[in-house]
C-alpha cells in the first residue's frame, strides 16, 4: 500500500485530505501540524508522496519541500494562498488551491508523480 | 663797386666806336631812303627806314638843311649837313650825287658819321677793362653827359648796339628811348640821373634803381657813378657802373609773394601763386596742379594764371609735352625752342610756347604729387635763375597740397566717425579738459533736442539740469584726471522721468596730454525694466519650482541638470553633485520598470526617451539610495524643443511612489492573507459538511451538489483575489465557472464583450452560472451528446444608462418540462441575482432547451 505523508496545521481540513487521500488508496503518515515534526518524520519515514501545506501556523513549509527535493520524493502544495505564495524555484510544482474536490488531489498527485520522472 | 676820379691819358680812340659810327645809306630824288648799309646806326636803329623820307629821321635838323643838303648835291655834285638824331646825338652827313651813264642824277649817296664819336680818348688798358668788365658800365664824355658809351655788358644787358649813345639830356626824351630809370617806382628826371650828377662832380653811391626796358624786360640795378677828370682836375666825364640785383630782387618779391600767398587759406592759395609767380617771372602762362589720387596718369589743375587773368587747364593728361617728364620727378628748364624739343605737343604749338619751366611738388616722403608749371612764348633769362624761384614756390605749394589732402581725410574720416556715431542710439561726447563737448552726436539731438553742432564749445554745466549736472560731475572729474570710469546712475530728465543711465568715460590722450574724455551714454531704462520683470517672472518660476509637490528637474540635452527643487534632489540624490557627472540624471542610479515590476532596458529611461523627442508618463523607476535602501519613484519626462525643433533639454518630474508602492504590498499581503483565511474557512466548511453527511440520508450526489457549489464559489474567489478584489472580467469568469463543466467538442458557445464587475456581482454571476451549467449536465443540453449551450451577453444603451443582457439557451438536450417546484439551483439563480445586482432574471423551461436571460442595471453591477 502506497503511502501518503500529510502535513497540515488545519485539523478540520487535515480530516478532510486525509479522507480524500484514504478513499484514493493511500496510508496516511500524519497529519502532521508543525515545521520542525514534520521535518523529522520527512527525513525519517519513507513514503510515495506529499500533500504539504504552506503556512504552518506562520512558518512556511518550503523547508520540507527541499528536503524531499533531495530524497526526491514527489509532493503536492495544498494551500489558501494559490500559485502566487510559492517561491519561483519551487513554482513548477504541483499546487492545489483550497479548497478542492478529491478528483483534483488525484490529479495534481498524478502530476507530481510524473514530474519526477522528469526532474 | 666804386669807380673813383681816374687819371686818364689819351691812347687813342675807343675801338668799338670805329667804324661802327659811320653809315652809308642811299637816297632817291625824292629824298626817300631807299638802302641803309648800317641798319645798326643810331640814325636807324629799332626801324625800318627804307621807304621813309629821310628827313623824318632826324630829330632836330630843319627841313631846310635838308632840303637845302640835296638840293646843293644836285647842284654841285655833294654837300655837307650837320643835325641830331633820335637819341639826341649830333650828326654830320655827307650827301653826293650819284648820276647814271647818261648823266642823268640818278641818286643820293649819303655818308652818315658822329663827329664826337672816338673822341674821348682813353688810356688802352682802361678801355680794355671797361670793355671786359662783366658789369654794365657807361662812360660820359662831357660833363652834360649828353653822349653815353656803354661797354659790351651794357650792350648786352639793355638790348642796344653798342654804339649807341644813351643820352638823357635831349629834348624829346620819349623818342627812341631803350629804357627807363624809376626810383622808388618814380621816373628819374634827366638831371638827378648819376651819370649826369657825377658830371657835376658828385660821387654817388649805391642806389637803387629800376630799369625798363622798351620790350618790358625789368632790371633792377645798384648804381654807383663818379666824375672823370682830367689832369688839372677838370670834370671830363662821368662814369656809372652798375650791379645787377634783378634776381635777388626777385628772389625777394618771390618771397613776398609767398608770404602774401601763405596768408590765403585753401584754393585760393595756389590762386595766389600762380599769380605771384606769372608777376615774379613776367611768365604768360603760369599753373599749378595735383596729381589725382584716384588716377595717377591724370593732373588736375589746382589754378592757372594766363595772360594776366586766372584760367584753368581743368584735368588732363600730360603727353608729349615737358609736364610729362616733370611729373616723373625732374625739373626742367629750357630757356628756349620748347617746340622745338617737343615736337608733337599741339598745347605748346597752340600757344606758341618757347621757354619752359617745369618742377614737380614732392610729399614729405619724396613721391611727387603735382607739378609746377610756367610756359612763356618768348626765351627766359637764364642768369635770373627763374627755375630757384620756381622752387621756393613748390616747396609751399607741395606742402598746401599735402594739407588739403590731409584735411580731406581729416574731413573725411571725421564726416565718417559723424555718420557713425550718429546711428549710435547713444550719447556720444568728446568733453574737453574745461568740461565743455568738442563733439556731440546726433543723440544728442533726439535726447535733448539740441543741435550736436551747437552743443560743440559748450560747458556740460549750461547744458544738463542742475541735477544731473550734479550726478555726473564727480564721473566727469575723475575721468579728467585720467581715470577710465564706467558707472549706472538713475538720472532726472526734463520731463520728469527719471532715466537709468549706463556711462563710460574714456580719457583721450594726444602726445602724451590728456586732451579730454570720449563719453558714451545709454539709456538703459527699458532694459532695466525688462530686467526686473525677468527678475520677477524668474523668482516666480523659481519659487514655484521650489514648492512644486513633486521632484522637478530641468536638463540640457546631455542629460546633465540645469536645475532641481530639493524633492527632486531627495528621490533621487546625488553622489557627488559638485562635479558635472554628478548632476547628470543618468548618473543617479535607478532603474526603470515596467507597471508589472519588470525591469526595462536603460534606453527606455523615461528621460532617454524625452531626449528623444518623445514624451514618457509615468515610469515607475527604482532608485538605489546611498543608505541602502531602495526608493520607488513614478517618473515623467517632457523634451524641451529649441530652435528648429532641436530638443535642447528635459523637464523631469517623479514622484516620491514608495508610500504607494508599501501599500499596494500591504494590501496584496492582506488580501492574499484574507484569501488563504477564507480558503481554510471553506476548506473547513467542506470537511465539516463532508464528515457531518457522511453517515446520514444525504446521498454522495448531494454532497459533490454541494462540494461544487462551494469549489465554484471559491473559483470566483481566486479571480477577485487576483484582482485585488476590485472587480472581475464577466469573459474570464465565464471560463473559469463553465471549464469544470465544459464537455468540449464546441457544444458550449460563449460570446460577449469584457465586462468589468465588481466583486458582489461576480460571485452572484459565478453561483448563477454554477447552477445553470450544473444543471444542463444533470438534466439538459450537457447530459446527452449532441446537446449544446449558448451563452451571449452584450451591453445595450438605454435612455438611463447602458444595461448588460446575458443569454444562456440550452439545444437539443432532451424536452424539458416545467418543474412542479423551483428548485435550490432556480432559485438561487433568481434570488442571488435579483438580490446582488437588482437584475431582472426569468428562467424559461422550454421543451427545446432551458433558457436564462438576466437583464442588469450596469451601473449597479460594473466595479
Amino acid at each position: 500500500m502506497k503511502r501518503a505523508f500529510l502535513v497540515e496545521d488545519e485539523g478540520v481540513v487535515a480530516l478532510l485530505i486525509e479522507s480524500m487521500l484514504s478513499e484514493l488508496g493511500y496510508q496516511v503518515i500524519g497529519p502532521i501540524p508543525r515545521l520542525a515534526k514534520a521535518l523529522d518524520v520527512a527525513r525519517d519515514e519513507q513514503f510515495d508522496i506529499a500533500v504539504l501545506d504552506v503556512n504552518l501556523n506562520g512558518s512556511a513549509s518550503f523547508p520540507i519541500a527541499d528536503l524531499l527535493i533531495e530524497k526526491g520524493v514527489p509532493f503536492v502544495f495544498a494551500t489558501g494562498y494559490g500559485a502566487p505564495g510559492i517561491p519561483s524555484y519551487l513554482g513548477n510544482r504541483a499546487v492545489l488551491q483550497k479548497p478542492f474536490k478529491m478528483q483534483q488531489l488525484a490529479a495534481a498527485i498524478g502530476e507530481a508523480t510524473s514530474q519526477r520522472g522528469t526532474a | 663797386m666804386t669807380i673813383g676820379s681816374p687819371r686818364l691819358t689819351q691812347v687813342g680812340t675807343l675801338p668799338f666806336a670805329a667804324g661802327v659810327s659811320t653809315a652809308t645809306c642811299v637816297l632817291n630824288l625824292e629824298g626817300d631812303v631807299i638802302w641803309v648799309s648800317e641798319a645798326e646806326h643810331p640814325l636807324f636803329a629799332g626801324r625800318n627806314v627804307v621807304g621813309t623820307s629821310f628827313q623824318s629821321l632826324w630829330a632836330t635838323a630843319s627841313q631846310p638843311s635838308i632840303a637845302m643838303g640835296t638840293a646843293l648835291a644836285l647842284q654841285q655834285g655833294a654837300s655837307q649837313i650837320s643835325g641830331v638824331d633820335p637819341y639826341g646825338n649830333a650828326v654830320n652827313a655827307s650827301i653826293e650825287l650819284r648820276r647814271d651813264a647818261q648823266q642823268q642824277p640818278l641818286e643820293f649817296i649819303v655818308t652818315v658819321t658822329q663827329p664826337r664819336a672816338g673822341t674821348l680818348r682813353l688810356s688802352e688798358q682802361v678801355a680794355t677793362l671797361f670793355e671786359a668788365l662783366p658789369l654794365v658800365a657807361m662812360v660820359s664824355e662831357d660833363p652834360e653827359a649828353g653822349m653815353i658809351i656803354g661797354n659790351s655788358e651794357a650792350a648786352r644787358r639793355y638790348k642796344v648796339p653798342l654804339q649807341v649813345n644813351h643820352s638823357f639830356n635831349r629834348t624829346n626824351p620819349e623818342a627812341g628811348k631803350s629804357y627807363r630809370l624809376l626810383r622808388n617806382g618814380r621816373d628819374v628826371p634827366a638831371h638827378e640821373l648819376p651819370l649826369q650828377r657825377a658830371g657835376k662832380g658828385e660821387e654817388v653811391r649805391d642806389e637803387e634803381y629800376e630799369a625798363r626796358l622798351v620790350d618790358g624786360t625789368v632790371r633792377h640795378i645798384i648804381l654807383n657813378a663818379a666824375p672823370l677828370r682830367g689832369q688839372n682836375g677838370e670834370i671830363l666825364g662821368s662814369v656809372v657802373v652798375e650791379t645787377e640785383i634783378t634776381q635777388r630782387k626777385r628772389l625777394e618779391v618771390a618771397q613776398a609773394s609767398l608770404l602774401q600767398c601763405s596768408r590765403v587759406p585753401g584754393p585760393a592759395f595756389f590762386a595766389a601763386l600762380v599769380k605771384a609767380i606769372s608777376e615774379t617771372l613776367g611768365a604768360r602762362q603760369v599753373y599749378v596742379a595735383e596729381i589725382t589720387e584716384e588716377d595717377p596718369r591724370v593732373l588736375r589743375t589746382l589754378a592757372a594764371y594766363i595772360d594776366g587773368k586766372p584760367g584753368t587747364y581743368g584735368d588732363f593728361i600730360p603727353h608729349a609735352t615737358p609736364c610729362a617728364d616733370v611729373v616723373q620727378g625732374n625739373t626742367l628748364f629750357i630757356a628756349s625752342g620748347v617746340g622745338e624739343l617737343y615736337p608733337h605737343s599741339a598745347v605748346l604749338k597752340h600757344n606758341r610756347v618757347d621757354s619752359y619751366i617745369g618742377t614737380p611738388l614732392r610729399a614729405a616722403n619724396g613721391t611727387v604729387i603735382g607739378i609746377i608749371g610756367v610756359l612763356h612764348d618768348s626765351p627766359m633769362d637764364e642768369s635770373l635763375r627763374p627755375v630757384d624761384i620756381v622752387e621756393i614756390f613748390a616747396g609751399r605749394a607741395a606742402a598746401e597740397i599735402q594739407r588739403m589732402r590731409s584735411e580731406a581725410t581729416l574731413r573725411e574720416s571725421e564726416q565718417k566717425y559723424r555718420v557713425i556715431t550718429d546711428v549710435i542710439p547713444s550719447l556720444v561726447a568728446f568733453v574737453d579738459t574745461e568740461e565743455r563737448y568738442q563733439f556731440a552726436n546726433a543723440a544728442y539731438d533726439r535726447w535733448f533736442g539740441l543741435d550736436p553742432e551747437s552743443l560743440e564749445g559748450r560747458a556740460l554745466k549750461d547744458i544738463l539740469a542742475p541735477e544731473a549736472y550734479e550726478v555726473v560731475s564727480p564721473y566727469l572729474k575723475r575721468a579728467l584726471r585720467g581715470e577710465r570710469i564706467s558707472y549706472e546712475s538713475c538720472v532726472p530728465t526734463p520731463n520728469g522721468e527719471p532715466k537709468h543711465l549706463k556711462a563710460e568715460y574714456v580719457p583721450h590722450y594726444e602726445g602724451g596730454q590728456l586732451r579730454g574724455v570720449f563719453t558714451f551714454v545709454s539709456d538703459i531704462s527699458e532694459l532695466k525694466r525688462h530686467e526686473e520683470a525677468l527678475s520677477k517672472s524668474e523668482q516666480q518660476f523659481r519659487t514655484l519650482f521650489e514648492h512644486l509637490p513633486v521632484g522637478a528637474a530641468l536638463t540640457n540635452r546631455d542629460g546633465a541638470i540645469l536645475l532641481e527643487n530639493d524633492v527632486f534632489a531627495s528621490l533621487l540624490p546625488s553622489k557627488d553633485v559638485a562635479t558635472p557627472a554628478g548632476r547628470n540624471i543618468f548618473d543617479r542610479s535607478c532603474t526603470a520598470h515596467t507597471s508589472e515590476g519588470m525591469i526595462l532596458p536603460a534606453a527606455m529611461h523615461p528621460l532617454r526617451q524625452a531626449l528623444r523627442g518623445f514624451v514618457a508618463r509615468d515610469v515607475e523607476l527604482l532608485c538605489h539610495h546611498a543608505e541602502g535602501s531602495d526608493r520607488w519613484v513614478r517618473m515623467s519626462a517632457t523634451p524641451i524643443f529649441g530652435d528648429e525643433d532641436h530638443v535642447t533639454g528635459a523637464l523631469v518630474v517623479v514622484a516620491d511612489i514608495h508610500g504607494e508602492k508599501r501599500d499596494m504590498a500591504r494590501r496584496t499581503l492582506l488580501i492574499n492573507e484574507l484569501n488563504h483565511r477564507v480558503k481554510n474557512t471553506l476548506a473547513s466548511v467542506q470537511s465539516i459538511a463532508s464528515q457531518t453527511f457522511r453517515a446520514s440520508a444525504v446521498t454522495k450526489d448531494n454532497l459533490e451538489a454541494f462540494e461544487e457549489r462551494l469549489l465554484a464559489l471559491s473559483n470566483a474567489h481566486n479571480l477577485l483575489t487576483n484582482e485585488l478584489w476590485e472587480g472581475a472580467d464577466l469573459k474570464q469568469l465565464v471560463a473559469i465557472v463553465l471549464e469544470p463543466h465544459d464537455p468540449g467538442a464546441g457544444r458550449l458557445v460563449t460570446s460577449g464583450p469584457s465586462v468589468r464587475l465588481k466583486p458582489a456581482a461576480a460571485l452572484a454571476f459565478a453561483m448563477a452560472l454554477h447552477e445553470l451549467a450544473t444543471n444542463a449536465v444533470k438534466y439538459g443540453a450537457f447530459s446527452v451528446p449532441g446537446g449544446n449551450v449558448h451563452l451571449t451577453w452584450q451591453l445595450e444603451p438605454v435612455p438611463e444608462g447602458r444595461r448588460l443582457r446575458v443569454k444562456w439557451m440550452e439545444r437539443g438536450g432532451p424536452p424539458v418540462a416545467t418543474p412542479e417546484r423551483k428548485g435550490f439551483g432556480t432559485r438561487l439563480i433568481e434570488r442571488s441575482l435579483a438580490f446582488e445586482l437588482g437584475s431582472e432574471t426569468t428562467v424559461q423551461y422550454d421543451p427545446l432547451g432551458v433558457t436564462c436571460e438576466i437583464d442588469a442595471d450596469f451601473r449597479e453591477i460594473s466595479s
